[in-house]
């Protein structure tokens, strides 16, 4: 009983940590909204309003968004938040927040339950404190980013089917997981399946028998029924938008890396050959997710999904990983904790390697559990290797201080840094601009540059702009070719606004407000022009992110107001 | 087929480097590895200087001066017969004293002006001087560089896939080091080191290596001193792994990577 106390303790202690992490300026730091972010915020909004999406679509299987077809789940979770929160930068984060922080007890007691019982309680308590300070994980449990709800249901639906070989009737619960897995985020189209088929080899004598099958068959049927919606659009292009954008293996519409464009003589056939071009860059990518200086140095590429300074590990963790990944090799006592390791560690990149990014961090999160895994193994097969107390008490030390210290790193990383320079990559600026927006009362028509980002989301988002209005407004395709027809219409009118490239022949020859970014509207420009400079925003790092510009009257072609 | 795959395996760097590069640079980037190769001839004739070749070492390229010095110490240390590695060791060190001032010109030692004043400006974001002076201080200058130096030397994609078939590296040729099916026969070979005859010689090379180049601005093209340990590692898994269809495998990819390589210089 005591020890039962004493391990609860123990794990709020690690989720209090993990709210800190995730939780501290959640909404204001990243101080800016990204378009992903706002529009889905703005499709939920307009779900909650008019039941319809911006396109007007009814409840979407898939939201249409940018024709980048976006995930439905998380979209899904940030309707009944607005009610309570409204659209605030809050909302749209707060699933991902809730749901990592959900993750850790999940993970622990997946730990606890498939671990060796000699381990059970360190292991799965170091995993979930690791898990609780990883920069990967914090990274996603900070924004809006759909991979950390289906980590969540992923590892509920593991944990779950664990559960399920005891008690069977689990089995449903596991099955309805993985089924709300696979249309949360495009990469557990492929990990949660794979998962599942190796689960149910590995265990097929006991899911086979008399009693577990009657549960396996409703889980199915359960699973079958969520699915159906997704199955309905599963071959349509907007489903398969992403993954045919991004396939290396797809090679009619992207040259394979290394293509030697200006080469056709004789041994063309060997060295241009796709087979041999895109198995390399796969096999290139997919070791990519284990190297060492990716892990422990570079992190991600894509600077919205790292921190400056700091990558998806900490340094300190680099040689815990090497003897974690030496034991796991090595220890066969592990069992049913070496068996998920090793299947989750080898099918988590899979999704991410196909694609052309080297160490893409959003599709391939769930290796951050194996991994973690890893370097728990390493760090408690080392302190089991200590004999004298006195050592013992000086290694636990060190860990304590190692912890406060990456803690503060966080801070540095996550707050300071990553707030100071990589505004731009958050499209930071744009709930200023609504701001002054607001200010303007002369009904005048606005024109927002939208030569090199796409605003409007961002400005419905901020106008908290009536959905069904929008929709009236504006036109992309019919909607029973949501989606099959790629089509788009970038150019949109919210209200007096209008998103467009601004174009000084037309501009000048009325009075309006103009929006753009500094080459879109530079200071030789205003002079030229003799435009009205009505305010400029800038980016925390105190560079020009916006300027706001009113055209003047004398430009104006007789006649024409 | 298993000497034809040795062949290539040896053959890929240094014909990569050769044509990357002028014949001059190709022999000055060659010739430490050359006497490395001498040293692990020595080596496997059981003789007891097998060391002695290294030593010229810094007089070719001043910026491995520290290859020596390691490989002594690490000899002095593992070895039962102190007596040679004490002279070397000693020897290294009078060598190290001779082109020192060109070796720290290249280290991660010398003063970064830019660096410095980055760290000023990051340090000026911080709310209170502790934590700016934890995260940002000079100090970590060359820590940073010699962090980076070492990841990227143990990446195994540097050496099989030239880091990333769309990433650009700068300040490196990028070129392909192995061929990259061999990768399986490296991982092999390092699971079973313990039972590769040459373990001690390609261990105390390997660290010795690594941690002189870590010490480098740039280790491009010098870190051709590790073709001769991680080639004994590969080959060593040849050995182990005799399997035709995986020597297939081998040949069915490596051949147009070798005619890539040909064609692209």
């Amino acid at each position: 009983m005591k020890n039962k106390i004493f391990i609860v303790f123990v794990l709020s202690i690690i989720v209090f940590v993990g709210i800190i992490t995730r939780f501290y300026k959640l909404g204001g730091s990243p101080s800016g909204l990204y378009l992903d972010e706002a529009a889905q915020g703005y499709n939920a909004y307009s779900i909650l309003k008019t039941g319809k999406d911006e396109f007007g679509k009814f409840f979407p299987i898939v939201f249409r968004s940018f024709t980048d077809f976006k995930t439905p789940v998380y979209i899904y979770l940030i309707v009944p938040l607005i009610p309570i929160f409204g659209l605030t930068k809050f909302t749209v984060r707060f699933p991902s927040f809730f749901f990592s922080i959900l993750t850790l007890p999940i993970l622990f007691l997946l730990i606890r339950r498939i671990a060796p019982k000699k381990l059970s309680i360190y292991i799965s308590l170091l995993t979930t404190l690791l898990l609780a300070i990883s920069p990967w994980h914090i990274l996603f449990g900070r924004t809006n980013f759909e991979c950390n709800v289906a980590l969540s249901f992923f590892l509920t639906g593991i944990y779950f089917f664990y559960l399920g070989l005891e008690k069977p009737k689990n089995l449903i619960i596991s099955a309805f997981m993985f089924a709300v897995a696979i249309p949360s985020y495009h990469s557990q189209r492929i990990v949660t399946p794979l998962t599942m088929l190796i689960l149910f080899i590995e265990n097929r004598k006991i899911l086979l028998d008399q009693i577990h099958k009657k549960f396996l068959l409703i889980g199915l049927a359960v699973g079958f029924i969520i699915s159906l919606p997704t199955l309905s659009v599963v071959t349509t292009p907007g489903f398969l938008a992403r993954a045919s954008g991004l396939n290396i293996f797809n090679i009619s519409k992207h040259l394979p890396a290394g293509t030697i464009t200006n080469y056709n003589g004789i041994f063309n056939f060997f060295v241009n050959s796709p087979l041999f071009l895109t198995t390399r860059e796969f096999l290139a990518i997919y070791l990519s997710y284990f190297s060492p200086r990716n892990m422990f140095l570079l992190g991600d590429s894509g600077l919205r999904s790292s921190f400056p300074e700091l990558s998806t590990f900490f340094v300190w963790q680099f040689p815990f990983y090497i003897y974690g990944l030496y034991i796991l090799i090595r220890d066969r006592s592990l069992k049913e904790l070496r068996f998920f390791t090793i299947v989750l560690l080898l099918i988590a990149p899979i999704p991410a390697a196909v694609t052309r990014d080297p160490y893409s961090t959003i599709r391939a999160l769930p290796l951050v559990i194996p991994q973690i895994i890893i370097i728990s193994l390493g760090i408690i097969y080392l302190f089991k290797k200590i004999k004298k107390p006195s050592v013992k008490y000086a290694y636990f030390l060190c860990a304590s201080i190692i912890i406060v210290y990456s803690l503060a790193k966080l801070y540095s990383s996550v707050i300071v840094l990553n707030e100071h320079f990589r505004g731009q990559e958050w499209n930071y600026g744009w709930e200023q601009v609504t701001n002054v927006i607001k200010t303007f009362n002369d009904n005048r028509q606005i024109v927002v540059d939208n030569s090199r980002s796409e605003p409007y989301s961002q400005l419905l988002f901020f106008l908290k702009f009536d959905p069904s209005t929008y929709q009236k407004d504006n036109f992309e395709v019919p909607l029973n070719q949501y989606y099959v027809n790629m089509n788009r219409n970038t150019i949109k009118k919210i209200g007096n606004i209008i998103t467009r490239p601004v174009n000084w022949e037309i501009d000048l020859k009325k009075v309006e407000y103009l929006i753009g970014d500094e080459l879109a509207i530079s200071y030789k420009q205003i002079r030229e022009h003799n435009l009205e400079l009505i305010s400029e925003i800038k980016y925390p790092d105190g560079s020009i992110a916006f300027r706001i510009v009113k055209t003047p009257i004398a430009a104006h072609t007789p006649g024409v107001i | 087929m298993k000497i034809v795959i040795i062949f290539l395996i040896l053959l890929f760097w240094p014909l990569n480097l050769f044509l990357a590069n002028t014949l001059t640079d190709w022999l000055h980037y060659i010739l430490p590895a050359i006497l490395l190769i001498i040293s692990f001839l020595l080596f496997s004739k059981n003789s007891k200087s097998y060391i002695f070749p290294v030593l010229l070492v810094p007089f070719i390229e001043p910026k491995l001066t520290l290859l020596p010095i390691l490989i002594s110490l690490f000899v002095l240390i593992t070895d039962k017969n102190k007596k040679i590695a004490l002279i070397t060791f000693f020897l290294s060190l009078i060598a190290f004293c001779i082109v020192w001032k060109p070796f720290w010109g290249q280290t991660v030692f010398k003063t970064d002006y830019e660096a410095q004043q980055s760290v000023i400006r990051k340090s000026q974001l911080y709310p209170n001087v502790f934590m700016a002076r934890l995260f940002q201080n000079k100090a970590r200058i060359p820590l940073d560089k010699i962090t980076y130096n070492f990841f990227a030397l143990i990446d195994p994609n540097n050496y099989f896939f030239g880091f990333q078939p769309r990433q650009i590296i700068v300040n490196n040729q990028n070129i392909d080091k192995f061929p990259f099916v061999s990768l399986i026969f490296f991982i092999f070979g390092l699971y079973t080191i313990n039972k590769n005859q040459n373990k001690k010689f390609v261990l105390i090379t390997l660290f010795a290596s690594l941690i002189s180049l870590i010490v480098l601005n740039s280790f491009d093209r010098n870190d051709f001193i590790l073709w001769l340990p991680l080639s004994l590692v590969i080959l060593h898994g040849v050995n182990k792994l005799q399997n035709k269809y995986l020597y297939l495998i081998f040949l069915i990819f490596t051949v147009p990577q070798l005619i890539r390589i040909l064609v692209l210089r």
